[in-house]
């Protein structure tokens, strides 16, 4: 088995949620940039929208969890209570996915947070970004579930 | 009459190499771009419990293989057991053949005794995790088995030994 271990920074994550809201007001009037542009008045409303994200992803990755951090609610945002997860893969998994499929998750993170929010602010443009989450889970499991080939060894005659 | 013993040796190696090969290339040849639980379930490798599962089948492939070719094995063995076979160790089975056997066919016993083994254990395997396959496998080493047993059953023509007048 191959055991690995996938974080999502949450500050990045809101950071990334803010650029993405902040890059579709401004295509909008002074108004709707206020609606649509999270602020860190949002969090807590962001902090619930990333919870759900990790339990969604979570679910996807059952059958190879080891640990993953708390997503317990909280009265505040603690932005150090990032999304970790350890995993033991199967031995033919391969390695070199490990980078992708930490992008695929923080994109996933991104997108279904923005997704959720435009809900609220931005209905036209939610089920797009919900869309994009739900193919980032398809990209993280068709990477997860990948086997290599086997590798013959040529007996000793 | 003097008997001929041919012993075949079956590496263990070489069975879980194609068996992991064979229901590879399956489960790449039947992904669709959404199943990728299903073609990695279908993709037997060295995880332990599928380790478990294909050497549990493999043994009782080529205990299987002994019953079906007993009429030529003798044994003196007293003791059974039910214990998995391991991956380092290689399956041999000596076969008392009648002093004609051609033993032409020596390379086609054990090939044919290798793809019955391969194909039985993906039957199994496949049973599990790709019911739609599984029936074809087990119908290859139902034609697996006739070839060995055809194979064994071939005869050198008997030569003629001029007498001394």
């Amino acid at each position: 088995m191959i055991s690995a271990t996938f974080t999502v920074p949450k500050a990045e994550v809101y950071n990334e949620v803010a650029k993405t809201t902040s890059y579709t007001g401004i295509k909008m009037s002074g108004e709707d940039y206020a609606r649509i542009f999270t602020t860190d008045e949002d969090r807590m409303m962001l902090e619930r929208f990333f919870n759900e994200a990790a339990n969604g992803l979570t679910d996807v990755l059952k059958p190879f969890l080891v640990s993953v951090s708390d997503t317990s609610p909280l009265h505040c945002v603690d932005l150090t209570r990032n999304y970790v997860v350890s995993l033991e893969l199967s031995s033919s998994y391969d390695e070199n996915l490990n980078g992708s499929v930490e992008s695929s998750m923080f994109s996933y993170f991104t997108n279904f947070i923005v997704g959720n929010w435009y809900k609220f602010a931005n209905k036209e443009e939610a089920e797009t970004y919900m869309a994009t989450a739900a193919s980032m889970v398809m990209d993280i499991k068709s990477k997860i579930y990948f086997r290599k080939k086997p590798v013959r060894l040529v007996p000793a005659e | 009459m003097a008997r001929k013993n041919l012993s075949v040796t079956l590496k263990i190696s070489e069975l879980l190499y194609e068996i992991r090969n064979k229901t590879w290339l399956t489960g790449q040849s039947r992904q669709n771009g959404q199943n990728f639980e299903e073609v990695a379930n279908m993709q037997n490798n060295e995880d332990e419990e599928h380790a478990n599962q294909v050497l549990r089948s493999i043994g009782n492939a080529f205990a299987t293989l002994k019953v079906r070719l007993s009429e030529y094995i003798i044994s003196s063995q007293t003791t059974a057991n039910d214990i998995q076979i391991s991956d380092s160790s290689d399956l041999t089975v000596t076969l008392v053949l009648p002093s004609n056997y051609n033993q032409a066919t020596a390379d086609a016993v054990a090939t044919g005794c290798h793809q019955y083994i391969v194909n039985t254990a993906i039957a199994e395997w496949f049973t599990i995790t790709n019911k739609t396959d599984a029936a074809d496998y087990l119908t290859l080493a139902g034609a697996n088995i006739t070839q060995v047993r055809e194979a064994i059953s071939k005869r050198v023509r008997p030569t003629r030994v001029t007498p001394t007048p």
